[in-house]
């Protein structure tokens, strides 16, 4: 009997495997998860200092992680100049924006806009410097003589890096009309654009944010051994969250709050990561007088609307 | 038994489970066949997305340039959902690489895969081109390149909205291809599994009907062969070949039925020992119980014979007297009557009739006083041929054929011959006056391990059986003039020579046997005791 069973129990185990692992494998499924809905939204908004769908991707993690900690529904707005942001600010489109040094000073005087708070960069730092670039093989060197009648590749008017960086420059070496002095200037909207145009020759040499260049310089080889910098300014704060002063006061310091401790979260960490920095700090006002002087020194005027709308 | 239930159930069992993986196999391979369908409409749903999303997208761009809108969310939106659906689609491509069961099923899939993972490749360069060509576009303050850019981002647009229509089309081709397999694998798992149900179905009833036949045959002939063992037949072995509990009870009841033969055959043989001594026992009982009839019949017959004798000597003695004085006067008034007296008639009648009076009492006395026995030897066979000699003229025989077988070597016996022929004369006579029409008479003779044995056998009508136990009494007779005494005597003679007389008789055949002692020794004891009796009286 014993005999028997043992010999019935051995006959299920081996045909046991027969029964499973028939058929092909079920095809993946994704398991969606509905969005959580939430009265109010704060719309904050990212320039297009570099590829906007690199921007898109860089901000929409930390978007995210933003909606869950202040319980509010944080949308990112990608716009597609540097100057509409005045107007996006003016019509209340927007509540906030991530801008850079020089646009935040211009706005600052324009609007109820401040400053909260600002990344740290993998490195340590929380600022950049703008830099002026070229090709190895352009014969340009950090004599702006050797600049002349060349054609050069800015990002936009209400830039540091791209525009108040190189002209403040030039006026240090004694030249005050740039117009006449590069054969051509244009204005490719974004960092990226400015270093690829000088990279793919559409322009002699450019000027961009140290940053994204030496991001890009760092993902494509070739252009690493191509691309030479020329001049570089003073360390400036980085892009920082602006808010407007208007916006709910429990908003806005919730949100400041959950950015200068979102490093101490993991959830934090992963949306530090997709911005390639480590913490948010704080951000006051006086870190941007350094630009203040700089529009001073060539006599920009941060009061007009110096710069074309698009 | 429990072998053939185990192995039965576990064929069954068996089949069972076979069945049921190629059901499940085939409803498996349906089901997979289903969910690819399923997938690939996904695959196509995502492709008609992405073509939506990259149309979209240059509309955005279109109506961005010119100044329709400023918002460019959309327009990252949909290339971000564009972006998102490649992934997807990436993922799922990439997972089917160098799958086997992918490959089973789908011929050429790795060739396929590749085909497809190139377009992907160029689509994703594509994109990323057009992404950062739409992001210069939108950002650039550079009028003299918007065309440019414009242009140049459209191209591509297009160029991903054909690779897109070109890989759509064949996915598409590529599902009708696995509906067409799924109907044909829909249509063959229907008939394998409709097969493999009847298969074991019937596989399940044969191997049940082999079991039940297994256990119920083997039983049944050995219920058959008890029945027929308990009706008596011990001839009977049960024919169970098998080796299992049923075989082993078969050979331990054919075992335990030999055993009952064996023992049936020695209790036959006790019975017919019984048997035989019960019916030697019984005949013993008989010739006891016929000797002590015999015996009792003798000692009724001799003590009857010895009243009749005593009587007979007294009755005779005081008869012979007045029957000799009326013999006399009778004779006498005869003798002096003329011949013509009326009376004289009547005389001689009381003469003749006297006479046969004196006959009757001389016979008495002969029965109550027989005569002194001379003994001597004798040859019976000429006792036997002397006293046919004196027959030999009767009339009576000359009707009758006398035949004699007579044993020349017969031994010669110590007896009174006068009185065996007188014995020998009674019987012969009787048989001539019992063949009147005539017949045959039969003498035979033969030595006896004790004596001698003389038979008288005659071809007549026969003794009643009623009359045969009555013959030897005196005074019994069925003749008109017999006296009755003539077989009393005889019967008396040969008793007095210590021998034994017996008669057999049928219809047409009598036969009277005697057998004789050769010597006599018991005589003078017999003598003392038939004079004890009363039976003989001593001659005066």
């Amino acid at each position: 009997m014993q005999t028997g069973r043992a010999t019935g129990i051995k006959l299920l185990l081996a045909l046991l495997p027969l029964f499973v692992g028939c058929g092909n494998p079920s095809p993946g499924t994704d398991t969606l998860t509905p969005k959580r809905v939430r009265e109010q939204a704060v719309t904050i908004a990212i320039l297009p200092e570099r590829n906007v769908f690199e921007q898109k991707k860089r901000y929409k993690p930390l978007a995210e992680y933003l909606s869950e900690k202040v319980n509010v529904n944080v949308r990112i707005k990608l716009l597609d100049s540097y100057g509409s942001i005045h107007h996006e600010i003016t019509n209340q489109t927007i509540d906030g924006a991530f801008l850079g040094s020089f646009n935040y000073v211009l706005n600052r005087t324009r609007t109820d806009l401040e400053a909260v708070a600002r990344p740290v960069e993998k490195g340590g730092s929380s600022g950049y410097r703008g830099v002026i670039f070229t090709r190895k093989d352009s014969g340009l060197t950090s004599d702006v003589q050797t600049w002349r009648g060349k054609k050069i590749a800015l990002v936009h008017k209400v830039t540091m890096a791209g525009y108040v960086f190189p002209v403040w420059h030039l006026n240090k070496q004694g030249i005050q009309d740039l117009n006449n002095y590069f054969s051509k200037i244009v204005f490719l909207g974004s960092h990226d654009a400015a270093v690829l145009a000088v990279f793919k020759g559409q322009a002699d040499m450019g000027a961009a944010k140290d940053i994204i260049l030496q991001k890009m310089l760092a993902e494509n080889a070739a252009m690493k051994d191509e691309i030479v910098i020329l001049a570089s300014s003073v360390s400036v704060p980085s892009n920082s969250l602006c808010l407007r002063s208007g916006l709910q006061n429990g908003i806005k310091d919730s949100l400041k709050k959950s950015l200068l401790s979102m490093h101490d979260t993991a959830g934090g960490k992963a949306a530090l990561q997709a911005l390639n920095a480590i913490k948010f700090i704080e951000a006051t006002d006086s870190e941007f007088e350094v630009l203040r002087r700089m529009a001073d020194d060539i006599d920009l005027d941060i009061r007009s609307p110096f710069w074309d709308a698009k | 038994m429990r072998k053939k239930l185990i192995i039965g159930l576990g064929l069954v069992f068996f089949i069972s489970a076979v069945s049921a993986i190629v059901v499940i196999k085939n409803l498996n391979n349906m089901i997979a066949n289903q969910k690819l369908i399923s997938a690939q409409d996904v695959i196509i749903s995502k492709y008609n997305e992405m073509l939506f999303q990259m149309k979209g997208a240059q509309s955005e761009l279109y109506r961005h340039q010119a100044g329709y809108s400023r918002n460019i969310d959309d327009l990252v939106n949909y290339i971000d959902a564009f972006d998102d659906n490649m992934m997807f689609l990436s993922r799922k491509y990439s997972s089917h690489h160098h799958d086997i069961q992918c490959m089973q099923c789908h011929s050429q899939i790795e060739e396929r895969l590749t085909s497809l993972s190139e377009i992907f490749s160029g689509i994703e360069s594509h994109i990323k081109q057009y992404k950062q060509n739409v992001s210069i576009f939108i950002t650039t303050d550079d009028q003299s390149q918007l065309g440019i850019l414009e242009n140049a981002a459209t191209e591509r647009g297009n160029v991903i909205i054909s690779l897109l229509e070109k890989i759509r089309h064949a996915a598409d081709k590529m599902r009708s291809e696995i509906r067409n397999r799924r109907n044909l694998l829909v249509n063959r798992s229907r008939s394998v599994i409709t097969l493999t149900m009847v298969f074991a179905f019937a596989f399940s009833i044969a191997i049940s009907l082999a079991v039940y036949r297994g256990i119920t045959v083997p039983v049944n002939s050995l219920i058959k062969g008890i029945q027929k063992i308990a009706s008596g037949d011990f001839q009977q072995r049960v024919a169970v070949r098998t080796k299992d509990e049923i075989g082993f009870m078969a050979q331990a009841f054919n075992d335990m039925t030999a055993q009952l033969q064996t023992m049936n055959k020695e209790k036959d043989v006790l019975l017919q020992t019984l048997k035989e001594f019960n019916e030697d026992l019984e005949k013993k009982v008989q010739e006891a119980t016929e000797e002590l009839r015999l015996a009792q019949e003798n000692m009724v017959r001799t003590e009857t014979l010895a009243a009749i004798g005593t009587l007979a000597a007294g009755v005779s003695h005081e008869l012979s007297t007045p029957l000799n004085s009326i013999l006399g006067f009778a004779q006498l008034t005869v003798s002096e009557m003329d011949d013509g007296s009326p009376a004289k008639g009547d005389l001689r009648l009381i003469e003749q009739e006297a006479m046969r009076c004196k006959r009757i009492v001389q016979g008495l006395l002969n029965f109550a006083r027989p005569p002194i026995y001379e003994k001597k030897l004798t040859d019976i066979n000429k006792i036997i041929d002397d006293t046919l000699t004196l027959v030999e003229y009767q009339p009576a025989m000359k009707k009758i054929i006398a035949k004699k077988d007579l044993d020349g070597a017969l031994t010669p016996i110590e007896a009174d011959p006068l009185q065996l022929k007188q014995v020998f004369l009674n019987l012969i006579l009787n048989a001539i006056q019992a063949m009147p029409k005539g017949g045959e008479l039969q003498l035979k003779t033969a030595n006896t391990p004790t004596g001698v044995e003389a038979v008288i056998s005659d071809t007549g009508a026969g003794i009643p059986e009623a009359e045969k136990k009555k013959i030897f009494q005196p005074f019994y007779t069925t003749k008109p003039d017999g006296t009755g005494l003539g077989l009393s005597i005889s019967y008396g003679i040969v008793k007095e020579h210590g021998g034994e007389i017996d008669v057999e008789s049928s219809p047409g055949q009598t036969r009277f046997k005697i057998l004789l002692p050769l010597k006599n020794h018991e005589r003078t004891e017999k003598m003392s005791t038939a004079v004890a009796s009363g039976w003989l009286v001593e001659r005066e």
